[in-house]
């Protein structure tokens, strides 16, 4: 993961959702909310890729019941 | 594949940091000396934790030492995920990681701080300067008196110098003035 985060890319909602479900199958929580907070900074600032992940993702999300980082609270100081 | 490189989620207390070094060598082991919040020495041939935009997954978890609380909640981490409330999921978080990215990419007011010193400096060079113009230099030579000036530009354009483009080009020499 730490390489594709040094790609010059955002990865696709396919790659971020296969990460996601490594980490379930390594029960770790907090690696997947880690995932989707380094790919919403890999966007930079193009601010409208990272709501269309989320809205490719929402379907594994709710299946593996993970938060995304702004349910958490996580994305405010 | 992609791996994740995430260290075991059982108890590591520091006796045992060695078993957590992730078997994945797609990424070689960086030695920084950023470590956050410990001021002793660092043992840099272990796994580290550092907080970088560009490697979201750390060699190793943040907290190594773990209550019964914490071990308890790891152990509900390995059922669905959708039964942990979100103070859970962010204890859990938080047992991982130091700071949320915002948090470690949030800029702070050190510039001001670095230009406050630097013009400071300059300030106080400058004030030194004018001290050492006033007691430190000898009497300017005579040559930069207005008088002596006067006749050295006069001597100057009697030798023509530079009568193309430069200086005597400038000189009308009918009207005995400058151009």
């Amino acid at each position: 993961m730490n390489t594709l985060i040094g790609y010059n890319l955002v990865p696709e909602a396919k790659i971020v959702d296969s990460a996601l479900r490594a980490c379930r199958r390594l029960n770790d929580l907090a690696s997947a909310i880690r995932n989707l907070e380094a790919v919403k900074d890999k966007a930079g600032p193009h601010k409208e890729i990272y709501p269309y992940l989320i809205q490719e993702l929402q379907p594994t999300l709710s299946e593996l019941g993970v938060s995304t980082p702004e349910q958490l609270g996580m994305d405010k100081l | 594949m992609y791996q994740i490189r995430r260290p075991q989620a059982e108890v590591t207390s520091n006796q045992q940091m060695a078993l957590t070094h992730h078997e994945n060598s797609l990424v070689p082991h960086v030695s920084l000396s950023i470590h956050p919040e410990v001021s002793e020495a660092v043992d840099m041939s272990k796994p580290m934790y550092w907080d970088r935009r560009e490697i979201p997954l750390p060699d190793k978890r943040y907290k190594d030492i773990l209550t019964p609380a914490d071990k308890s909640l790891k152990e509900k981490e390995k059922g669905p995920w959708g039964q942990l409330s979100n103070e859970e999921k962010l204890a859990l978080y938080r047992l991982s990681f130091c700071q949320t990215y915002p948090e470690m990419n949030q800029s702070s007011s050190e510039w001001k701080t670095v230009l406050a010193g630097v013009l400071y400096c300059i300030g106080l060079t400058g004030l030194v300067i004018i001290w050492q113009t006033a007691y430190v230099y000898p009497p300017t030579p005579r040559t930069f008196d207005a008088e002596w000036q006067a006749k050295q530009v006069k001597r100057m354009l009697d030798m023509r110098v530079s009568p193309i483009e430069g200086f005597a080009a400038q000189w009308d020499y009918e009207k005995g003035q400058w151009k």
